[in-house]
């Protein structure tokens, strides 16, 4: 165990040499190639991305905003170059990688998830920021209305489609009376989802069990609680928490004999007999028009926020088969209808 | 330029945390989870009664209170009901995250264009110096209200840091570094060792409430999650600052634990800037510490070495 540190009159900065020296030599690294960041000679356009966390949404979003802009004419490393960064939950770090988004100037600073719009609100004042994967960005401050915002901000709202998920739970279980979801307290986009969801199902009739998750470990028991509620039907509202433990979520209510409906795409593989999914690889396609309009010349200001363009229905017929649910014939009249296999 | 300040202004709002965390780790031997907890409890104080309409100094007294109550809860758990420290820890984190829930009404609460004391430090330094705008330092430009942030925050981190020196070094204090050393001795000559875990956690976690009450007004928003991975953060910073410094007095452990904290970030500052694969982030970051660690011993050995060759 250390000693109990004599009093020593001397005072001396050597011992701290040590620390000083890499202290300097770091920034004075950091300095020296400030000037190489963000000014190469090419020609290409230079995108910045940063994300929060690692989850299905960021990853498919992400992939949106690159197939966005090759559809609007723009090839990834011939007319432009895309620097990722992804604080992987990691708040301190998210707030360094908006510095280095000030240092770079990239020419469209696309971010995805309500933290790092919030951090950028604060921190990015010169550069055009355009956002996707947030469910509400006048909560997180962007704004006071999705016409009226910082002049510097646009981009897309993904809250989910919650009215349609309940019209079709009327349409293909006309007898449920109680639906149940996990919500994450710790996200405000899963309460703002949640009170939404609870909000449609009451206009309905529906009565909503929402059960609180704070952490992976405790997803698998707080499914179990729920499962043991016996909701008619589970539909599983989007946040960063559950979406990335869906497949547990799912295996549980299988083994209850409770089916899941899910608002992200890639559950309907993972068991969900039906998900109404706003698309997140459209909110990243979306993203990437918007910014194609601020490429061409257009102000940020003058382009309100808007909802993603595109909801996709998918239904899981072998899911649908083992909860005996037959879906009707207007399920398969659905222009965007996609029936997994 | 503007990546190098943000990177001394997080790594100094973070040295408040490694403070903590020194105080806690190093004094008594344990690492208190707490601080996952009391770093998020002072952010949300703080950000829920500045949106209240308080003077943002008072809410981040408030939140400096606040975290020493938690830590304080910490050790009376520990003590009275004799309850392992690490598990105290765990118990008052764990119950800080629906405080935390309450506190704030949310999860997340937006200091968007409220008045924080980051944001009165920026005006009152703008009109003293009578300069506003951007200035040029080592030929980029950088708004001039970053530079006030970070040389408030650099003079908030040097005070608090000599005060915990001077009161370590008071009787009290000795008291206190004595109770983690060798508890039945100084229980022997009269000490509560008790009260001094108590009043110790208690101080610890008011430092670390208050770097999250000075991160959430820098940010502009308190979060419920963005207590998740600061112990581990604060004790890499103490670790890093132990390593680099070779001695081992009072003094020069504060020190250290406030270097440590900044070159923890100038390390993701690095890493960052070298805009690799976004998911190689934290294992280059874990490789940068290492290396920071170990490159002091292997110099060391590598001159001894060639010192022995001479002779």
């Amino acid at each position: 165990m250390k000693q109990s540190p004599a009093v020593s009159a001397r005072t001396s900065i050597r011992p701290l040499l040590k620390m000083l020296v890499i202290i300097v030599a770091i920034s004075a690294a950091l300095l020296l190639t400030d000037r190489f960041s963000g000014r190469d000679n090419s020609t290409r356009k230079r995108f910045s991305l940063i994300q929060y966390n690692d989850s299905p949404l960021s990853e498919l979003s992400g992939q949106g905003i690159v197939d966005g802009l090759a559809s609007l004419g723009l090839v990834k490393g011939k007319d432009y170059d895309l620097d990722v960064a992804n604080a992987q939950g990691d708040i301190a770090t998210l707030n360094l990688m908006l510095d280095e988004a000030v240092n770079d100037r990239p020419e469209i600073l696309f971010i995805s998830s309500t933290p790092t719009l919030q951090a950028a609100v604060k921190k990015i004042s010169a550069l055009p920021v355009i956002f996707t994967v947030v469910a509400d960005p006048v909560l997180a401050g962007a704004g006071s209305s999705f016409k009226d915002h910082l002049p510097n901000i646009t981009g897309i709202s993904t809250l989910g489609d919650y009215e349609g998920m309940i019209r079709w739970v009327k349409i293909i279980l006309p007898h449920a009376r109680l639906i149940g979801t996990l919500f994450s307290p710790g996200e405000s986009n899963s309460v703002k989802n949640m009170n939404v969801l609870k909000i449609s199902a009451e206009q309905a009739g529906l009565e909503l069990i929402a059960v609180p998750v704070n952490s992976s470990q405790e997803v698998t028991d707080a499914a179990f609680s729920l499962a043991s509620r016996r909701p008619d039907v589970i539909c599983q509202i989007v946040d960063n928490l559950t979406s990335a433990s869906a497949g547990s979520i799912i295996r549980i209510a299988r083994d209850q004999k409770i089916p899941v409906f899910g608002f992200v795409s890639d559950q309907s593989k993972a068991g969900a007999v039906l998900v109404v999914s706003r698309d997140y690889h459209q909110a990243g396609a979306d993203a990437a028009r918007l910014a194609k309009r601020v490429l061409d010349g257009e102000s940020p200001a003058k382009i309100p926020f808007e909802f993603v363009s595109k909801t996709d229905l998918l239904i899981n017929p072998s899911a649908a088969a083992f909860f005996r649910i037959h879906f009707p014939k207007e399920i398969f009249l659905q222009k965007d209808l996609i029936i997994t296999k | 330029m503007s990546l190098l300040i943000g990177t001394f202004t997080i790594g100094l709002i973070l040295a408040l945390l490694s403070l903590g965390v020194f105080i806690s780790f190093r004094i008594f031997n344990f690492p208190d989870i707490t601080t996952e907890g009391s770093i998020t409890l002072g952010a949300s104080i703080s950000a829920a009664m500045i949106v209240g309409g308080f003077d943002p100094w008072v809410a981040t007294l408030v939140a400096l209170a606040g975290g020493f109550m938690a830590g304080a809860l910490t050790g009376i758990i520990h003590t009275r009901f004799a309850v392992n420290g690490l598990l105290s820890g765990i118990l008052v984190m764990t119950a800080l995250y629906s405080v935390n829930l309450h506190v704030m009404g949310k999860s997340n609460v937006p200091l968007m264009s409220d008045k924080t004391i980051i944001t009165t430090i920026e005006n009152l330094g703008m009109s003293v110096f009578r300069v506003s705008g951007d200035i040029t330092l080592f030929g980029s430009t950088v708004p001039v209200k970053d530079v006030f942030t970070l040389a408030s925050v650099l003079f908030i981190v040097l005070v608090l840091g000599l005060l915990l020196y001077l009161f370590l070094k008071s009787n009290l204090g000795t008291a206190m570094r004595a109770t983690g050393n060798n508890q039945q001795m100084i229980r022997a000559l009269g000490v509560n060792t008790n009260v001094m875990i108590i009043l110790g956690l208690g101080i610890s976690n008011a430092l670390i409430a208050l770097s999250g009450a000075v991160l959430a007004q820098f940010q502009g928003f308190a979060d419920v999650q963005m207590g998740i991975g600061m112990l581990v953060l604060g004790l890499a910073s103490v670790i890093i600052g132990e390593a680099l410094i070779s001695d081992k007095s009072l003094g020069y452990m504060i020190a250290g634990a406030i270097g440590g904290s900044l070159i923890f970030r100038l390390l993701v500052a690095v890493a960052l800037r070298l805009g690799m694969n976004p998911n190689d982030l934290k294992l280059i970051t874990a490789v940068f510490v290492f290396i920071a660690l170990v490159l002091p011993m292997v110099l060391k050995k590598y001159k001894r070495r060639g010192a022995q060759s001479k002779c």
